[in-house]
């Protein structure tokens, strides 16, 4: 993955847990300043790595743990440069979703060594959003859910990610959407 | 030349597609134009709604379809939008194939550009995405620096701290030295005249007794005066170290035969180790080997290792050897002796070190000597070091300066009355 990764992880622990919690983190990975340049490619243990020691430091199971960091990606990237490219995927989810590829792709133009997601709205008539995940990656849907939550907050989505199955093609999410009560 | 793409295709590869009829009037664009500008184009004449900025001065449809170059087109009341693409020309149609370029001004008022306006052949949008890339990389690199600055700033103020901090300690230290010095050097005169006495007198008694053959007394008495001899040895010891770490030992230069001196040293030990069954040899036949240095100093560092080597040898042999360099003299001390771990002999020099604590038990003795020994040494000009191998003995090779603070002329002796090793001479 690449460092913006860790830089995200970097300002999630840092809001949530402070400094010396930090510190104590990057003592366990084994990290170091280098780790952190956003446009560096690291092998996909080292970002574990650092994920695991959070878990460690922070007491907070993986999977959780990768649902909050998820999330929190959303928000972090929006600030950074790639707000901008964000911005222009979409003014709404599915429009956002459907642009995915297209921006993974672009990505990949630059740093040819970054493997990247890939994200497929499929069609429904049940009023729930579908999204086909594939990834050469494995245990990391815990983080997709934390992905698409965050989608949904940026997107003002009222609702959750209830569904989560296996096909043969990669792991189909279901977005279910709520009608916002204050609406 | 054919053009076999339907709208929707065209719109999927160039979202922004223009497609005019021969008259000039525009009959179709792509999805991207429509959402840029929201006005009905279709119909309207091309040229009043857009300009060709690139070939410079294409104004007409004919210039148009014959430039045969690539064109960058905008409409002429969106100054920031551009596109960029290829004119084709198909039965009665004309189509601009064109792509959106990606500039800092894609954020324009009423021109958002979206990731749909750019077909997937486009490579703007990557080139974009790369841009951000590198603002992103420089925040880095701006972020590290500022770190990396801050975290220099923080060292050399740490550093500043120890360091006076370090100042602060090594002048309480050297206070702490000087008054230990002090106070060592005036307990030990006060304790030594009162012990002066009490060794006279007590030899005096002695003799009495000697006199009216009270034989018994005078074993006691002769008891008492070993006692008092011996801690008045270590007083002065510890004097002496006190002297020197207070700086009031003075060096006290003279032109001397180094020879002379050793074989004073080595007839002052030479009882104490016939006591232990031991034998000096001393292996050096010539004996004018001049030198200017203090002769009382030198004469105390080969007493301290000679007595050392004579109270550590039992039935064996300490034999004592001179070398002379241009610049140094050499003495080595070498016994049959108990000899020292290795592990112990980086310590030996150390204050009130012995190798083992039974030593001192054993053999009596405070540690200082050899302390004492270096520290002279040091004042000479030189050295002492130790090598030895427990069980089997022990050298102590001792160096001084063979001038200290004289020219050698002075002395009228040459550097060529270097010492030639001899056969051993027993002394």
């Amino acid at each position: 993955m690449y460092g913006m990764i860790h830089q995200a992880a970097r300002q999630l622990v840092l809001q949530s847990h402070g400094e010396a919690a930090w510190r104590q983190i990057v003592h366990v990975s084994g990290l170091t300043d280098s780790d952190f340049i956003s446009a560096q490619h690291y092998d996909d243990e080292k970002t574990l790595g650092l994920i695991g020691a959070i878990s460690k430091v922070s007491g907070a199971p993986m999977d959780e743990l990768l649902v909050a960091f998820g999330q929190h990606w959303i928000t972090f990237a929006a600030g950074t440069s790639y707000g901008r490219v964000m911005d222009m995927l979409g003014d709404n989810l599915e429009e956002f979703i459907e642009n995915l590829d297209r921006m993974h792709a672009g990505i990949k133009a630059t740093m040819p060594q970054a493997s990247m997601p890939r994200f497929e709205l499929l069609a429904s008539n049940d009023g729930d959003l579908h999204v086909l995940y594939q990834s050469e990656r494995s245990g990391l849907t815990p983080f997709v859910v934390g992905l698409l939550r965050g989608l949904m907050a940026r997107f003002g989505v009222v609702g959750d990610v209830t569904g989560q199955k296996e096909t043969p093609e990669g792991v189909v999410f279901t977005i279910s959407r709520r009608m916002n009560a204050a609406a | 030349m054919g053009l076999h793409l339907g709208p929707h295709e065209l719109d999927r590869f160039c979202p922004a597609y223009i497609r005019l009829g021969r008259d000039g009037t525009i009959s179709a664009v792509g999805a991207s134009i429509v959402r840029h500008i929201p006005i009905d184009l279709l119909g309207r004449v091309f040229f009043e709604h857009f300009v060709v900025e690139r070939p410079t001065g294409i104004a007409s449809l004919e210039a148009l379809t014959v430039s045969g170059r690539r064109l960058i087109v905008r409409p002429i009341d969106h100054e920031n939008l551009r596109m960029r693409g290829v004119v084709m020309v198909s039965g009665e149609h004309i189509y601009l194939l064109l792509g959106h370029i990606a500039s800092a001004d894609v954020k324009a008022p009423g021109v958002t550009l979206k990731v749909a306006d750019f077909s997937p052949i486009d490579g703007s949008l990557d080139a974009f995405l790369a841009a951000q890339m590198r603002e992103e990389l420089l925040a880095d690199a701006t972020a590290l620096a500022r770190d990396l600055s801050a975290e220099r700033a923080n060292l050399e103020l740490r550093i500043e701290q120890r360091t006076a901090e370090l100042a602060a300690a090594k002048a309480r230290a050297e206070q702490a030295s000087v008054a230990k010095s002090t106070f060592l050097a005036n307990m030990s005169h006060e304790l030594r005249t009162p012990l002066n006495a009490i060794l006279g007198y007590t030899e005096m008694v002695r003799e009495n007794a000697q006199e009216d053959q009270r034989f018994a007394d005078v074993e006691d008495l002769t008891r008492v005066i070993h006692s008092a001899r011996h801690l008045l040895s270590l007083i002065q010891e510890v004097l002496d170290l006190a002297k020197i770490e207070a700086g009031r030992l003075d060096v006290c230069l003279s032109a001397i035969n180094v020879g002379e001196i050793a074989c004073e040293a080595v007839e002052a030990v030479r009882h104490k180790a016939s006591v232990n069954g031991s034998q000096v040899i001393f292996d050096c036949e010539e004996r004018g080997l001049l030198a200017y240095t203090d002769a009382t100093k030198l004469k105390q560092c080969l007493l301290n290792l000679l007595s050392n080597a004579a109270k550590f040898t039992k039935d064996g042999y300490i034999t004592l050897r001179i070398r002379a360099s241009e610049d140094q003299f050499v003495f080595e001390v070498s016994d049959t002796g108990i000899g020292i771990a290795a592990e112990k002999i980086a310590d030996l020099f150390q204050p009130f070190v012995q190798a083992d604590k039974t030593i001192s038990n054993i053999y009596g003795g405070t540690g200082l000597g050899l302390t004492i020994t270096r520290r002279l040494a040091h004042m000479l000009g030189g050295d002492v070091s130790a090598a030895s191998e427990l069980g089997v003995g022990s050298t102590f090779t001792l160096q001084i300066a063979r001038r200290l603070n004289a020219d050698a002329s002075v002395l009228g002796y040459k550097s060529e009355t270097a010492i030639q090793p001899s056969a051993a001479i027993a002394v």
